[in-house]
């Protein structure tokens, strides 16, 4: 009985705070927006990815080899083009593969293994967009190894020969660089989770400095601050730095525990041969790469405290406070999301984006370094700053009216108090 | 300081302060507090005191009308306001998780620093009077001993003029005695004003040179305690207090 009592009570707090239902809102409309904005690259990535040409390159032609190639383009729905070199095929069809002498040979004496080499065009920083395009590789590879028995079959008029593995070994022009698979993919993995790992230490931070405006406020202690002779910015500031340095100590700690997690994984798996990740990252995007994450993460934390001050001045209490700061935080992860999902051209509307979100200037700037438009750097750069200024404004002015005493007043948010 | 006797050090002028569509908190208020005089607001709950001493402390801003404090206006200078000030606010707590010494010493190193903060420091201690709770973090306290620490606070930092919201709400009588005394000493001891607020008349009377009495965000009355005991023949502020309230209600 009292327990219903309990419950019920504190099911009404939680339904009834306007932080919950702000950020149920907040949730549900910037998550439809990104799922939105994602989708749709997704699915452009897709389709392009669907409905490109398949460029072949012979450098053998026998009837084996011709055979093949007719049945591929009727399984492939005639998209299959011969060009002369691999470089045309990949410049013009996006994709290339060749089959090289020796191929027949190969591919009707039994054990010997087949062979082919491919390229393919990526110019897009998309996780997803990316790896569907890396995936073309295999895609024709496996379709040869389908069809390659029932061309042999048609060919020499001999009953069905059993499959035998097609190999493909490809690399990847990635903005007219070559690079090896596992190299592509270090350097897509790196850049669209970097975003992500950046944007949950802001969204750790935004809980982190709203908490502490809410607290003061709870302790009470606030307005006995508030009235001796220091400059509001100033509070704003030290709040913002404050749970900054938390929350860089909070990053550190979760970096070293996924570091020691996946070093766990590699040391068990990964042959030795292969080249670390990291230093195939510092090849292709440089050094500077780890500033720019440093720069991401320091103009992350003032943005992020600043949205947590403005959080924490405008409610009454940190119940408030944490229920509108949870959902910003996860607003932040899906911005880390969205990076990982659609590439942001080499424009600068990505530019202005990536300075506006932050998490993402790491990842803008691998998008500037490799497609070589370093000025869009320097935009998104100018634009986070300015960001950032913006906000500690605000949240120092907001800290100059009455809401910061007061609190921010919503009619049904009031009225629903008055009933209880 | 340059401060002459007979100086003002409030003056509010058609304070008008209104929350919301339905909340007035104070409705073309106009008083003033003479450097070195100890002045009293009184009036029943929700008659606009906390809403004033807010104001004045540069806290809220007013809706309309015009205050200064020592000639600086509230709005338009409240850093410099703040420098002549400190605010005693009417739920006044400390950091939890701070010790009382501690929170006490953070508190005055935003005024002070070296020599001065040690002493005002050491001043404040005495002041609050805590023994061994001194160190002991502020979550451990009870309602009077937050609240004697934070008045020994704001005592200790001897500002020009001080704003206490309900100085003595929650302390027992003996620290409520001893409270008031402590005023008084710091008003003859240092000429600082005292604008006050309370609901305790036994104290009003006992402190204040001067009383306003508010009543729905206006100022009904004004005088010295005597001043308003005679024209009310009223034997103590009580009953001035019960007989000012029962005619403002037949009145409105
Ligand atoms: N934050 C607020 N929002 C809306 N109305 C408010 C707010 N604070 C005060 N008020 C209203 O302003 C009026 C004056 O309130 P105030 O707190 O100044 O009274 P008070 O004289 O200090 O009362 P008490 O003796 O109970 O402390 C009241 O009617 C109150 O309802
Ligand atoms: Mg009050």
């Amino acid at each position: 009985m009292t327990l219903t009592q309990l419950i019920k009570r504190e099911v009404k707090a939680f339904i009834k705070n306007p932080g919950f239902i702000i950020g149920l809102v907040l949730i549900v409309s910037v998550y439809g927006l990104l799922g939105n904005i994602t989708g749709r690259a997704v699915e452009s990535a897709m389709k392009e990815v669907i409905e490109s040409n398949v460029g072949l390159v012979l450098e053998e032609k026998t009837r084996l080899v011709e055979e093949l190639v007719k049945l591929l383009n009727t399984t492939m729905g005639g998209r299959v083009r011969v060009y002369e070199s691999l470089d045309k095929a990949v410049s013009d069809a996006g994709v290339g593969v060749v089959i090289p002498t020796g191929f027949t040979e190969n591919a009707t004496s039994p054990n010997k293994p087949i062979m082919l080499r491919g390229s393919v065009k990526v110019a897009v920083f998309s996780l997803t967009g990316a790896q569907a395009r890396a995936g073309l590789l295999t895609t024709i590879s496996s379709a040869v190894e389908r069809l390659l028995p029932l061309a042999i079959s048609a060919t020499y008029n001999v009953s069905l020969q059993p499959q035998k593995p097609v190999l493909v070994s490809g690399s990847i022009s990635f903005y007219n660089k070559q690079v090896s698979q596992e190299e592509f993919l270090s350097i897509t993995a790196f850049t669209s989770l970097t975003p992500l790992l950046v944007s949950i230490i802001l969204g750790i931070n935004t809980t982190y400095a709203s908490q502490i405006v809410a607290i003061e406020k709870v302790e009470k202690a606030f307005e006995m601050l508030l009235a001796q002779p220091i400059r509001r910015r100033d509070i704003v500031l030290a709040k913002i730095l404050g749970a900054s340095i938390a929350s860089i100590l909070f990053g550190a700690v979760y970096m070293i525990g996924l570091l020691t997690m996946f070093l766990g994984g590699i040391s068990s798996t990964a042959s030795a041969e292969q080249a670390p990740p990291i230093t195939t990252i510092t090849a292709f995007l440089g050094p500077e790469m780890l500033g720019v994450i440093g720069l991401a993460i320091v103009l992350g934390l003032i943005f992020s405290g600043a949205i947590g001050v403005v959080i924490g001045s405008l409610v009454s209490d940190e119940r408030i406070a944490g229920g509108l700061a949870a959902p910003v935080m996860f607003v932040f992860m899906g911005v880390g999301f969205m990076a990982m999902f659609m590439g942001l051209p080499p424009n600068p509307a990505s530019a202005v984006l990536a300075g506006l979100t932050i998490a993402t200037l790491p990842y803008m700037y691998a998008v500037s370094l490799m497609s070589g438009e370093t000025t869009l750097m320097l935009y998104s750069i100018i634009v986070s700053v300015g960001t950032c200024a913006l906000l500690i404004y605000v949240a120092s002015a907001i800290f100059n009216k009455d809401v910061i005493v007061l609190g921010l007043r919503i009619p049904w948010a009031r009225k629903t108090k008055e009933k209880t | 300081m340059g401060v002459g006797l007979g100086e003002q050090a409030v003056l509010v002028e058609n304070l008008v302060k209104i929350y919301g569509r339905d909340s007035v908190g104070v409705d073309g208020l106009s008083f003033s507090v003479g450097s070195g005089e100890i002045y009293a607001l009184v009036g029943p709950n929700g008659s606009g005191k906390t809403t004033t001493l807010r104001i004045i402390s540069t806290l809220i801003k007013p809706t309309r009308g015009n205050v200064y404090v020592y000639g600086v206006d509230v709005v338009r200078d409240p850093l410099r306001v703040r420098s002549m000030i400190n605010y005693l606010p009417e739920e006044a707590g400390a950091y939890r998780d701070l010790s009382g010494l501690d929170f006490v010493k953070f508190m005055l190193s935003l005024r002070f620093d070296g020599r001065e903060l040690e002493e005002a420091v050491e001043e404040a201690v005495k002041i609050a009077d805590l023994g061994s709770y001194l160190r002991k973090p502020v979550r451990t306290y009870s309602k009077g001993m937050k609240r004697i620490l934070a008045v020994s606070t704001v005592l200790a930092s001897k500002p020009k003029l001080l704003i206490l919201d309900e100085p003595t709400t929650g302390l027992d009588v003996e620290r409520s005695l001893y409270v008031r005394d402590l005023i008084k000493h710091y008003n003859k001891r240092y000429g600082t004003t005292v604008l006050l607020s309370s609901h305790n008349m036994l104290e009003v009377e006992y402190l204040s040179h001067r009383v306003g009495i508010l009543y729905k965000g206006r100022l009904i009355a004004e005088g010295t305690p005597e001043q308003l005991k005679k024209s009310l023949n009223a034997l103590n502020l009580e009953e001035v207090f019960m007989k000012m309230k029962s005619t403002r209600g037949v009145v409105e």
